[in-house]
């Protein structure tokens, strides 16, 4: 009997346990984190379990390509994702990321290819990219600060400009699309070929990821554009430089640009001059996905990037492993969007922007 | 049909979260009434009158309206069946007209074949301006042309129509200048007296509920402490030793202990130290010309006038929030010329603005708190939780701002305790030099006497304050030196005094 007590007993304190950690005013603050990761947690088990039985492909095989590719989609998202937190949380959006990843990707295999394929290179036309991103995000927060414009405004400027500029140089050296030259017995010997590596991927990422988290939650910078978002007033009140942390923002999201350029073209090997269309909406879903609130703001987390990240890649994916034509892939990850946000907006924090 | 009872809300519950906000409550309001709502921040009285004006649904409980089960689901709703309430923080649609503001809501009025007449709508709200007696007011301008106070006296002619039976005024007046005021005391007293139409008047000021109201609630943690009658507010308003039993009274059931003789200063010591710690030097700004004044390391010097006087905009330009034409504002040698080099040299500025400019709502009372001192609390670029959070638990210590912790949200306090939180930051920081602008504005009497007592040992530790208020009672029972302002100029410089009256100072006003 005693035994059989004292694991009544056990039980009981741990219910309590769990109750006292489990409270509502906890709910209240990570209601959208028990959303978005319950999210991935389903998505897991789903596509964990009909791919195999509908078309025999096991999605957790780490030998598989559908893992490796579900991982290297999720690792670009959540780079760029985490990254764009930082312009996210001033509650500013940046469109122009398609544009820059496609010219990023244009320079970085020309620059190789006629650099003779060295290190030397690849090196140069890296620091080349992380210039012209430096560029593009100062440009980005000083115009729209100067101007007093909508940062979105000043992006899709941005972006117009980029996508002609990428379309007029490839165009110039190697017309409709462009790829790393190289003989095809020895593709291992490119200096690209260990940036394919999923585990090498993994690990950038993780490294991104630890540098950006300790920038938004262990320095002024995460803080300060958090506060800007949340209410620029009341920040410049609290001597906080709107301009000098809206420019910090867009230049963090710049390097995660160049490490995701550097990744898609590890990846592809090849690009147009719109090779890079469409991140601007994956990184803003994948966002979304993760809980993070769109008007910025105080809530903002690094950790929705890479929940939000990996969900969507699951998703998008995984579709195709389910048997669903890759022309329909888009309609479902609309849906479950259109899902997504019918429920977060209707939540009393506003995830979206008003 | 006097003393028939227009309203009443029987077990009234309230629960926001976990914070119990009413308790069971039995409220009535009959006709003829101007019912005063008075309580500590946080007491429960906006809450049940925000309930009875559709802003928010109760948790339990009934109400009745004219002898009806009540029930609105919307502001909008209530108004339209006769009760209105004037909200304290500003409630007004930017970015469209003032006419549009007024009929907000009611457009059908004006609409025919989907197309509303805005010709009709300007002439009618211009015809409502002036009834009002505030013609300055144009029907046709955007509302973002007028101020804060204006922005409140164009809410009251939204509010009051003529189908208005009950007015709640949740603490409106701390927003309005004397004329404001005068307007809004008058709508009152007519609905109340002449109409037969009843009022709530919510205020934390206990000489206007005196002279305004007849009869009056006192709320404390969310229940219905007791009642003063009509008879003795009747008798508070005539008799001078009966105003102070009356007022004692209601303090203490209010606050739950004697508040105590001392509210304000009791020492008439004007003295301080030589050194200067914050001089404007013939400086022009906005409509301000040539204004000087050297604010010394323990003095309280006070600035006062009625709004929109210019005073508030000195207290802006203090902090560098102005844009300096002519003249240096100089703190220990350095100019002052933005908010950034007003705070790296020891100067916080508590805007009057609490919850659009003051405080950071949708965030924690600790990133509130933390966010000026993080440069003291970095460690080698880097921010620890531990010392973030030894820095935050201090001040809510120091303040005791009632919460659950640090982290509970700010939108959540109550208006006092948003206060001490703005306070809380410029103390974490270590300031030496306080621009005050209206820091006891909708705060509770309890508040009110623990900020004073607070100003009183920053005087003595050596800070220097600058007081901005368009309350002359705590000016003139606060600060050393009290300068006067009208249409952007000073008229006026009074020492610290045990003989000066208000009216000395309106002199200067006016």
């Amino acid at each position: 009997m005693i035994p059989k007590l004292k694991n009544e007993r056990k039980g009981t304190l741990m219910k309590e346990r769990v109750r006292g950690i489990f409270t509502k005013e906890w709910l209240e603050v990570h209601g959208n984190d028990v959303f978005a990761y319950s999210g991935l947690v389903l998505c897991i088990l789903v596509f964990s379990i009909l791919p195999p039985i509908l078309r025999g492909i096991n999605i957790l095989d780490p030998a598989g390509l559908a893992f490796k590719s579900i991982v290297k989609d999720g690792v670009m998202y959540s780079i760029l994702a985490a990254g764009a937190v930082f312009v996210y949380s001033l509650g500013a959006m940046d469109i122009s990321v398609g544009a820059q990843i496609s010219m990023y990707a244009i320079l970085l295999i020309h620059t190789y290819n006629v650099g003779g394929s060295s290190i030397g290179a690849l090196v140069g036309c890296v620091a080349l990219i992380f210039v012209i991103a430096m560029v593009c995000g100062i440009t980005n927060s000083v115009i729209a600060n100067v101007l007093e414009m909508k940062p979105i405004i000043t992006s899709l400027i941005l972006q117009f400009l980029i996508y002609g500029i990428a379309s007029v140089v490839i165009n110039i050296w190697n017309p409709a699309s462009i790829a790393i030259t190289f003989d095809i017995g020895t593709v291992a010997m490119t200096h690209f070929a260990p940036l394919g590596n999923v585990w090498v991927q993994v690990g950038i990422m993780v490294g991104c990821l630890l540098l950006f988290t300790v920038l938004f939650n262990y320095t002024k910078i995460g803080h300060y554009v958090k506060a800007i978002g949340a209410n620029q007033d009341c920040a410049r009140q609290m001597g906080i430089s709107l301009v000098k942390y809206r420019m910090l923002a867009y230049m963090i999201f710049g390097v995660a640009i160049v490490v995701a350029s550097l990744l898609f073209v590890a990846n592809t090997g090849t690009t147009t001059s719109n090779g890079g269309k469409g991140y601007e909406m994956k990184i803003m879903i994948s966002l979304i996905i993760g809980g993070m609130p769109l008007s910025g703001g105080m809530k903002s987390k690094i950790s929705s990037a890479v929940i939000g990240g990996f969900t969507y890649a699951l998703i998008t994916r995984s579709f195709i492993y389910i048997g669903v034509p890759d022309k329909y892939t888009t309609v479902f990850v609309a849906l479950i969007y259109i899902v997504v946000v019918l429920l977060t907006c209707r939540s009393k924090d506003k995830v979206l922007p008003r | 049909m006097e003393n028939e009872i227009i309203f009443e809300a029987r077990h009234m519950h309230k629960v926001f979260g976990q914070t119990i906000a009413l308790k069971d409550v039995d409220f009535t309001l009959k006709r003829g009434e101007i019912r005063g709502l008075v309580g500590e921040n946080g007491s429960g009285k906006s809450t049940i009158m925000s309930i009875a004006s559709g802003m928010q649904p109760e948790t339990s409980g009934e109400m009745f309206y004219k002898g009806k089960p009540w029930k609105p689901d919307t502001m909008v709703t209530a108004q339209g069946q006769g009760i209105s309430m004037i909200l304290q923080e500003a409630n007004t649609i930017p970015g469209v007209t003032v006419a549009q503001n007024i009929f907000a809501g009611h457009e059908e009025r004006f609409t025919k074949f989907g197309m509303v007449n805005m010709k009709k709508m300007f002439a009618e709200a211009q015809k409502l301006l002036e009834k009002f007696g505030i013609s300055h007011i144009k029907a046709r301008d955007s509302i973002d042309k007028y101020n804060f106070e204006n922005r409140k006296l164009i809410e009251i002619v939204r509010c009051v129509t003529d189908e208005t039976e009950i007015l709640v005024v949740d603490e409106t007046t701390t927003a309005l200048s004397l004329d404001g005021r005068e307007i809004l005391y008058k709508i009152v007293h007519r609905m109340a007296e002449e109409e037969d139409k009843a009022v709530v008047f919510i205020s934390h000021d206990m000489d206007e509920i005196l002279d305004q109201c007849n009869v009056l609630t006192v709320l404390r943690d969310g229940d219905i402490i007791g009642e003063i009658s009509k008879e003795d507010m009747l008798a508070a308003k005539t008799e001078g030793t009966k105003r102070q039993e009356v007022m004692k009274r209601a303090r203490y059931m209010m606050v739950g202990r004697e508040i105590g003789e001392k509210y304000y200063r009791e020492d008439y010591d004007t003295s301080h130290a030589d050194a200067v710690a914050l001089e404007f030097d013939d400086v022009s700004f906005g409509n301000v010309r040539g204004f000087s004044l050297k604010l010394h390391e323990g003095e309280i010097v006070g600035l006062g006038g009625l709004s929109g006087c210019g005073m508030h905009d000195v207290g802006r330009a203090a902090f560098g929030l102005e844009k300096i034409r002519q003249g240096r504002i100089l703190r220990n040698g350095v100019e002052v010329k933005n908010p950034m080099t007003a705070i790296r040299n020891g100067i916080g500025y508590i805007s009057k603005n609490r919850d659009t400019e003051a405080l950071i709502l949708q965030g924690s009372i600790g990133d509130n708190i933390a966010l000026p001192c993080l440069d003291g609390i970095a460690k080698n670029g880097l921010i620890f939780t531990k010392d973030k959070n030894k820095l935050i638990n201090g001040q809510i210590d120091l303040f005791s701002i009632k919460c659950r912790n640090g982290k509970q949200w700010v939108n959540t306090l109550s208006g006092g305790n948003k206060q001490k939180v703005s306070f809380a930051k410029w103390t974490a920081k270590g300031s030496e030099v306080f621009i005050m602008d209206c820091p006891t504005r909708g705060v509770d009497v309890g508040v009110k006497q623990s900020m004073y007592a607070l100003m009183e040992e920053m005087k003595k530790e050596g800070k220097a304050i600058l007081m901005i208020s368009e309350e002359l009672s705590e000016l003139i029972g606060m600060v050393d030196r009290l300068i006067v302002m009208k249409d952007f100029e000073v008229t006026g410089e009074l020492k610290r005094s045990q003989k000066l009256k208000q009216v000395d100072v309106i002199e200067y006003m006016l």
